[in-house]
């Protein structure tokens, strides 16, 4: 499948106000991203490229052209999904935000590296940012008292939804559902929290060769289901 | 794909999903800056696997990041340009560091108040983890006092937590809530009228469930850290 055949990802961020937000933080207005954030269909099309249909690998094209601009807009259209992703790995905001600050400053340096025909903006963001949050707990283990990952929010509809957003999360959609239920929770915890295969072993009761053997046979399935 | 692929390939699906541990996670990392296949099969995984970032429902990130990232990248403003000491001070390794130091020093702090020579005779705590001697909090108290708690090394508790300081009393058995404990290692004052022999427990409770006055309330979460009151004279 082509990287052109994304949708356009920030469809995820425009509409949607932030659920919830955590007791204690910034009290100040979020800036929601409006249509006025997007690069403008018009000059898309006189610009052609992959822009016209990701903008996030268009401002990626523009940052590693030195466009300040750009660096600030995609802060803006995706720091809320990476902030909750790397909160949720490491568990605290000062982390996440240090987890944040450091990939950010990896797609300043890197951004040209970002090849849009090898795989989609948003995939390259996120893993960039895990990464860091990933260093982060790995390096002090996680010691937050009584952390617990919210399960619950995985299966709700909103969710759901929002991973379906494009081809490629409607298809992993897909593909985890037809597999086996513990596979596909052990992939979603490990992904999500971060956790390690003793942590899941120990959270979820399970003796530790049976998590790193249900854990391959599930991406096994998945890259199987996916078909590339 | 033969065997030995599908096992780097494998070894690719973990290192994105976060599964291997920091040596191995390391070592693949190093091995795929200079092998384009495995560079290649990490890529695919980023892609298959990303879209789960989005069960996570996004979260406004705190306001003041903004302006820590911009004052970080010389490129994005031409404030920081050429003052290496400034980029140094808003850097998150030098704030890590500076904090592990200001760290240090409040426990070695700590440990002067604690040992400083007394004209009363004293009651002394020192809370260790359950399977562990490694003191995490440590509790004083004069005769007739107040117990003053503060903990030695700094603890995170998850939103929605919170540490709560109790006395098992010694005949009954019956356990006496004390309050909460900051878990930023601040000293507290909490009124008890105990004596030595007295065991301190702390434990894991739901936040706002700490007690107002109601003396028969138990606890509801883990016990984290005990230690029993001995006099010193």
């Amino acid at each position: 499948m082509s990287a052109f055949a994304l949708a356009p990802l920030p469809s995820l961020f425009v509409p949607r106000p932030i659920p919830y937000r955590r007791a204690g933080m910034a009290s100040g207005p979020a800036r929601h991203p409006s249509e006025e954030d997007m690069p403008r269909r018009r000059e898309d099309a006189a610009g052609g490229g992959a822009a016209a249909v990701n903008p996030l690998a268009g401002l990626l094209g523009r940052i590693a052209a030195g466009d300040q601009a750009a660096f600030r807009k995609l802060y803006e259209l995706v720091s809320p999904l990476l902030y909750a992703v790397a909160l949720r790995i490491t568990g605290e905001r000062a982390l996440a935000a240090d987890a944040l600050q450091e990939a950010f400053i990896q797609v300043l340096n890197r951004s040209s590296r970002f090849d849009p025909a090898r795989g989609s903006a948003e995939a390259w963001l996120v893993s960039l940012v895990r990464y860091r949050a990933l260093d982060i707990v790995r390096g002090r283990r996680r010691e937050v008292l009584g952390f617990e990952p919210e399960d619950a929010a995985l299966d709700e509809p909103d969710a759901l939804a929002r991973l379906s957003a494009d081809e490629d999360g409607a298809a992993l959609r897909t593909c985890l559902e037809a597999l086996e239920a513990d596979r596909r929770r052990l992939i979603e915890l490990a992904f999500l929290d971060g956790f390690s295969q003793a942590e899941l072993a120990q959270r979820l009761g399970m003796p530790l060769g049976t998590v790193k053997s249900s854990i391959r046979r599930g991406l096994l399935k998945l890259r199987e289901c996916l078909g590339r | 794909m033969s065997g030995s692929d599908d096992e780097r390939d494998l070894a690719a699906a973990e290192y994105v999903l976060g599964t291997l541990d920091a040596a191995s996670a390391r070592a693949l990392a190093r091995a795929a800056e200079t092998d384009p296949a495995l560079a290649g099969a990490i890529a695919a995984w980023e892609r298959r696997l990303a879209p789960l970032a989005r069960l996570v429902p996004p979260v406004a990130p705190p306001a003041d990041l903004w302006p820590r990232i911009a004052a970080a990248t010389p490129t994005a403003t031409p404030m920081t340009s050429g003052r290496p000491l400034a980029r140094a001070w808003q850097s998150v390794r030098f704030w890590r560091v500076s904090t592990a130091g200001a760290l240090a020093l409040a426990a070695v702090l700590a440990g002067l108040i604690v040992l400083r020579p007394s004209q009363h005779p004293m009651y002394m705590a020192s809370l260790t983890p359950m399977r562990s001697h490694t003191p995490m909090f440590v509790a004083e108290m004069r005769p007739g006092g107040p117990l003053m708690v503060h903990a030695l090394s700094p603890v995170t508790v998850a939103e929605g937590k919170a540490l709560e300081l109790w006395a098992k009393q010694a005949r009954s058995g019956a356990m006496i809530p004390l309050g909460v404990v900051p878990a930023s290692g601040r000293r507290v004052r909490m009124i008890a009228d105990l004596g030595a022999g007295t065991e301190l427990m702390i434990s894991l409770e739901p936040a706002g469930a700490s007690p107002s006055g109601a003396s028969d309330r138990a606890p509801r979460g883990p016990m984290l850290y005990e230690g029993r009151l001995v006099r010193i004279d």
